[in-house]
């Protein structure tokens, strides 16, 4: 069996050709076959705008009170109702954003550039012994600890360490999701730096720079990328698990873990809206990102391409 | 025994009209084609073709195991007369080992890597033959001897990964003769393993199963197992049959178009060593006559072993010379180190011992920098044909690589473009410029890696068994390039292969390694006639010509190459080599000259000499 | 052989724990710039400050306080929590048995009950009911991730409590009305059932039902995903082909694969536990569950620094015990893991 899949994937007339304009009909050919990619990728691209666009179009100021409007059910003027202290849940839903996503971006790359450098680096020098060697062995035991933290419980501390601020959240989030990356890269590179193309890559005479450049750090791209768009989905959750217990996002910013805090008292006496919907908005940003992560990963494993 | 319950003239497995397709997303893919074939009481049939032909399809349709998404899409199997296909989930797991049985090939995956051997034999005896279990264990250790796997007490509490590969492939043979099968189908049953082993396993098998009385299916695409071990073959292309014959007339002459296309393909890249069939080639100029383009001087490298004192001994003091334009083969099993030395040669690793000159400047201790500038005259062309090619660019790209990276007189942009599409002419793969990788055959990419190695002009390419992942047809293919680049543009070679023939076609000399050490070096046609080795002849005699008639020199080994961890201290063939002595147990013997231009490591090459029963095929 | 492992890879423990130790110490001891005025707030007076600094040794050096922290550590002393004026120790020993029958129980429900819905649905075949199952575990696995527990908790609440009243008050693990069992193991089902305390075991279970649910939901989804993929492709496994080939039974079939799945579900079993700790943290404050977890989340709001410190030691110490589990469960499954 596996020779005649073997066979056809070479031979059979239906194969995707990647050649040099390939790219962008490999796009949409391959949204076409995967409807979760196109959800995936509405998603992240409505919240993406909301986060540029949302104090435009919020019917109301997230953070002003209206008089004699508390915590009023969804109408057709509040469409998610109002909250305790009379604020239009509807505009402090949209406007989250501008706090959710600018933080868990934000703290995706740098926990990404810290982690796929160090990666590198430790994937490279790796087992080789030298200054490169100690450096990387010395990364990884730090690594080994790392990762005996709960990773919440680790953002906890960290946040209760600093101070509860917007940029301590994103701090803390960086940091605790760079050794994922350092993991990621790392074992990445180990594979790729034994393959026969890099060995050929130095055969032709490139060196070692140009090896790491050309020939490993494409390989790693993907992987890195996939793993940010998890990652984007991720920090969200963790900056609103964060500010739901007062470790995070301080008060009246509107960020969704902390209207889902603020609700919590309220859905006991029957007043839901205030923290349902800032969850849902929270859930579908989070499920978008993980789709669109899911999806790149299917789309930019060559192995897939054919 | 099986033997006497099956009815004269009756086929022990008559397959008619037999169909399977694949159902993917693409819609459905035809892997077998109206298949008939008989397999008559007691014979050995040999199915042959390339990848993709089907075969391999076809001996898991005769299991019921085609894999999904591919199933059998009509036709008739009958075993013994009994129609199979018809048969109920509860009928195929009652025949399935104990009427017909398997031999894989793969034998490291297809044992179940968390059960010890033993146990897992236990499972497959009580899938037939409930009993208690000490009798079992009995039963057990009595198969395990019966293919001779040594200490067979001990193996049975083994996990597979502790075994050798041969050894697992005989836990295979023996799982398959458990219940003493009408029929066996061997899925290329000695395709991981070494030559020298290959001849052992096959032996091995091919007399029990005599024995037995089992009729026998074996696939494969070595036309030696068949032309050596079968009565018929079948040979098999696009899920077809394409002819069935006997084994001797097939040799003598196929009938069909694409079976004597087969046949060429083997004959001309040197498979075979019928008379006159061989183009001799040119020993070129003796070495003695020039400086020599490489030359290497008591080369050692041991790899340290992780979190140990141990160190893995690949090479242990190698030296040789090529001449300008000449073709020096590396022959050896896998753990012989050839694949190191190349490497080392190119610098990819570096030796803990030993010298090595090129052009007559020593490159052992050059730095990086200072070996760039030699770099674009020696290159490699690499094993796995895809895997040494860069994926994320495109076929011209990757040849022009080493064009960009030349230290003096770099081309030009246009000039690399014109030499790129001049290369790409010369490997007849001028379409294929923008492709990339992956959209290429295995024969396709590694006609581009060798395309790319003699980008620059070197002056010595390292071929790093450059065809043994390729089909038979694919692999005549390269050799012919590989000559033409040879006579046409001069360049001198070290192909590292274990195929002697492949090397015989291309090569003027030949260094034949065992255990990091040469063993035999000279002249290749002197060796293949008047071999002063054991080993070499051991290597000879494994070697399965696509000629029933072929005479094979009946010399063997005993067991499996040693650890390299732990070397012999005397001589490293020692404890497998027929001819051993006392003095063989204290020192390796040195490499002396034997004949004009033979040169061997032992000290008993006379006695070899006089022990030649019978000659080796010229 | 596994004493031999069970030594080396318990040395590598400690090792990880006191790094540990020295990271959690620079965490929550040096980065607040000054922890005397975080306790007492900045309205108060110079000298106050600077007694609490003293009392807190605050004024030796970094490497001393360290040493006599770890040492105290070592005694079983976590220091003393400002907020309950009690021994650290005591506060978190009081309250883990309720935080270890919520998460146990919770890897325990999804383990029995994903684990095998993953071996079941992994034969794959062109059936629709496959097809099904593959859209059903991708669609699960992804919202399950994408779902914030505590918010999953709250609305729950609001279904089953506010609007059904089928579930109890989320206040504590039983209601104030029932007499709870007399503590032996502290974990109440367990206790009650052993004294025949019925009406505590109910009323124990209806306060475990939603917390339960919720962290084995959102947690679980992960185990789901990786015993479907991996039985799924051990199934398809060439020794898989070769025992069919013996006439071995689709029962014993299923079986090897799943042994030999087993090794990587039980790496993400002990990564999942790591969450789900995580997970409790937020859950309980949700359920006012009287745990650790919501322990931590009080001492964060007091700035009670001994607490946090001592929690976030206390869960390191069962992760790094987790992780430690799985590598020796690993040895014992597979021949092929070396002793070290």
């Amino acid at each position: 069996m596996a020779e005649t899949a073997s066979a056809d994937a070479t031979s059979g007339p239906q194969r995707f050709r990647a050649g040099s304009r390939g790219g962008l009909d490999y796009f949409f050919y391959f949204l076409k076959n995967n409807p979760f990619a196109i959800l995936g990728l509405a998603i992240v691209v409505v919240v993406i705008l909301l986060t540029i666009i949302s104090p435009y179009i919020a019917p109301y100021d997230p953070q002003k009170t209206l008089p004699g409007k508390t915590l009023k059910p969804p109408s057709s003027e509040h469409w998610f109702g109002t909250d305790i202290n009379a604020l239009d849940v509807f505009s402090r839903t949209l406007t989250a954003t501008r706090t959710d996503i600018p933080v868990a971006v934000i703290a995706t790359a740098i926990a990404m550039f810290i982690g796929v450098s160090l990666g590198v680096v430790a994937g490279y020098f790796g087992n080789r012994g030298g200054p490169g060697g100690i450096a990387s062995e010395a990364t990884l035991r730090l690594m080994d600890i790392l990762q005996a933290f709960p990773v919440f419980i680790l953002a906890l501390a960290l946040v209760a360490g600093t101070g509860a601020s917007t940029i301590n959240v994103g701090i803390a989030i960086a940091f605790v999701n760079a050794p994922i990356f350092l993991r990621l890269i790392r074992g990445q590179v180990l594979g790729l730096r034994e393959m026969p193309y890099v060995e050929a890559a130095r055969c032709a005479g490139a060196s070692g720079k140009r090896v790491a450049f050309r020939n490993i750090l494409p390989g790693v791209i993907s992987p890195a990328l996939v793993q940010a768009s998890v990652t984007i989905g991720f920090a969200i959750l963790l900056i609103a698990g964060l500010s739901f217990v007062g470790a995070g996002v301080p008060q009246p910013t509107p960020e969704w873990g902390l209207m889902i805090a603020t609700g919590s008292r309220d859905i006991v006496t029957g007043q839901w809206w205030t923290s349902v919907f800032p969850g849902l908005a929270l859930a579908i940003t989070v499920f978008g990102f993980a789709l669109l992560g899911e999806a790149l990963g299917k789309a930019l494993d060559p192995l897939q391409r054919q | 025994m099986s033997g006497a319950m099956q009815s004269k003239g009756v086929p022990a497995l008559a397959i008619e009209d037999l169909s399977a397709s694949f159902f993917t997303y693409r819609g459905e893919v035809v892997a077998l084609a109206d298949v008939e074939l008989e397999l008559k009481q007691g014979e050995m049939l040999g199915i042959v073709g390339a990848t993709g032909s089907g075969k391999s399809v076809l001996a898991r349709a005769v299991m019921n195991q085609v894999r999904a998404p591919g199933r059998i899409t009509k036709g008739s199997i009958r075993l013994q007369g009994e129609e199979l296909l018809e048969f109920s989930d509860d009928q195929w797991r009652e025949t399935r080992g104990r009427r017909i049985a398997l031999i894989s090939s793969n034998p490291r995956h297809a044992l179940d890597p968390l059960t010890a051997v033993g146990v897992q034999l236990g499972r497959a005896i009580r899938a037939h033959d409930k009993q208690p279990d000490p009798k079992i264990r009995a039963q057990v250790i009595e198969a395990l001897e019966s293919v001779r796997i040594p200490d067979a007490k001990r193996r049975h509490d083994a996990y597979p990964h502790e075994l050798s590969v041969g050894m697992a492939q005989r836990v295979l043979i023996a799982m398959a003769l458990l219940h003493e099968p009408e029929v066996i189908i061997a899925d290329e049953p000695t395709a991981g393993l070494d030559v020298t082993v290959q001849r052992q396993v096959l032996d091995l098998m091919k007399s029990l199963l005599d024995e037995l009385g089992s009729s026998k299916m074996v696939v494969t695409r070595d036309l030696g197992i068949v032309a050596h071990y079968c009565d018929r073959i079948a040979v098999m292309k696009d899920g077809r049959v394409l002819e069935e014959t006997d084994v001797r007339s097939f040799f003598s002459g196929p009938s069909d178009f694409e079976s004597q296309h087969l046949l060429a393909r083997t004959l001309t890249s040197g498979f075979s060593a019928g008379a006159g069939q061989i183009v001799v080639r040119d020993p070129g100029q003796s070495p003695s006559d020039t400086e020599p383009l490489l030359s290497v001087r008591g080369l050692v490298k041991h790899f340290p072993i992780r979190g140990s004192r141990l160190t893995v001994k690949a090479v242990n003091g190698v030296s040789f010379d090529v001449a300008p334009g000449e073709a020096l083969g590396l022959v050896g099993e896998s753990g012989s180190g050839k694949t190191t030395v190349g490497r080392l040669i190119l610098r990819l690793i570096d030796p803990t011992e030993g010298r090595i000159s090129f052009e007559g400047a020593d490159i052992t201790t050059a730095s990086q920098r200072e070996f760039a500038k030699v770099r674009s005259r020696i290159q490699m062309v690499f094993q796995e044909p895809h895997a040494s090619l860069n994926p994320n660019m495109t076929v011209g790209r990757n040849i022009e690589e080493p064009l960009r990276l030349v230290r003096e007189g770099r081309l030009s942009k246009a000039d690399r473009t014109d030499r790129v599409r001049e290369l790409l002419q010369l490997v007849q793969l001028g379409e294929h410029a923008e492709s990339f990788p992956h959209n290429l055959s295995a024969g396709q990419a590694q006609r581009v890696g060798v395309a790319r190695a003699i980008a620059t002009n070197p002056r010595l390419v390292v071929l790093d068994e450059p065809t043994s992942l390729l089909d038979i047809s694919v692999r005549g293919e390269i050799l012919e390039l590989l000559n033409r680049i040879k006579d046409e543009i001069g360049m001198s070679y070290i192909f590292i292969s274990h195929d002697l023939t492949a090397v015989r076609s291309v090569c003027s000399r030949i260094a034949v390694m065992y255990l990091g050490r040469i063993i035999e070096l000279g002249d290749i046609e002197e060796l293949f006639e008047r071999q002063r080795h054991p080993y070499s002849r051991a290597l000879l005699a494994s070697v399965l010509y696509a000629d029933p008639d072929a005479r094979v020199p009946d010399f063997a080994l005993s067991g499996e190459i040693p650890s390299p961890v732990d070397l012999p201290s005397g001589c490293f063939l020692e404890s497998r080599c027929p001819l051993v002595r006392e003095q063989c147990t204290t020192a390796h013997p040195p490499l002396e000259q034997k004949s004009t231009g033979l040169e061997a490591a032992c000290y008993f090459s006379d006695e070899l000499m006089a022990l030649k029963k019978e000659e080796p095929p010229r | 052989m596994l004493r031999r492992l069970i030594v080396k890879r318990s040395l590598f423990a400690i090792v990880q724990l006191l790094g540990a130790s020295i990271i959690i110490f620079v965490i929550v001891r040096l980065l607040p710039s000054d922890p005397a005025t975080a306790i007492l707030g900045t309205s108060v007076q110079e000298e106050q400050v600077e007694a609490l600094r003293e009392r807190l040794g605050l004024n030796k050096s970094i490497p001393e306080q360290y040493w006599i922290w770890l040492q105290d550590v070592f005694h079983g002393d976590l220091g003393r929590s400002w907020f309950t004026s009690n021994n650290v120790v005591d506060d978190l020993g009081q309250r883990l048995p309720a935080t270890f029958e919520l998460i146990l129980l919770a890897l325990f429900v999804s383990i029995v009950i994903l684990i095998p819905l993953g071996v079941i649905t992994a034969r794959r075949s062109r059936s629709i009911y496959s097809k099904v199952a593959d859209k059903g575990v991708f669609s699960y696995g992804m919202l399950a991730g994408a779902t914030p527990d505590f918010w999953l908790g709250l609305v729950l609440l609001f279904l089953f409590w506010v609007q059904l009243d089928w579930v109890p008050a989320p206040l504590g693990r039983i209601s104030i009305s029932i007499t709870p069992p007399d503590t032996i193991t502290g974990f109440l089902i367990i206790d009650s059932t052993i004294q025949g305390n019925w009406a505590a075991l109910k009323s124990a279970l209806g306060h475990l039902v939603l917390p339960v649910f919720v962290l084995a939901f959102v947690y679980g989804a992960p185990l789901l995903k990786m015993t479907r993929n991996t039985v799924s492709r051990m199934l398809d496994a060439e020794f898989i082909d070769q025992g069919r080939a013996a006439g071995l039974s689709d029962r014993m079939l299923t079986r090897m694969a799943l042994k030999n799945s087993l090794p990587p579900v039980i790496t993400l079993a002990g990564v999942v536990f790591g969450f789900v700790v995580g997970g409790a943290v937020l859950v309980e404050t949700v359920f006012s569950w009287g745990g650790v977890g919501q322990y931590a989340v009080q001492s964060i709001a007091n700035a009670d620094f001994n607490a946090i410190q001592g929690f976030v030691l206390v869960a390191t110490g069962i992760s790094i015990f987790i992780y430690l589990a799985v590598d020796i469960l690993h040895y014992l499954i597979d021949p092929r893991v070396e002793a070290g």
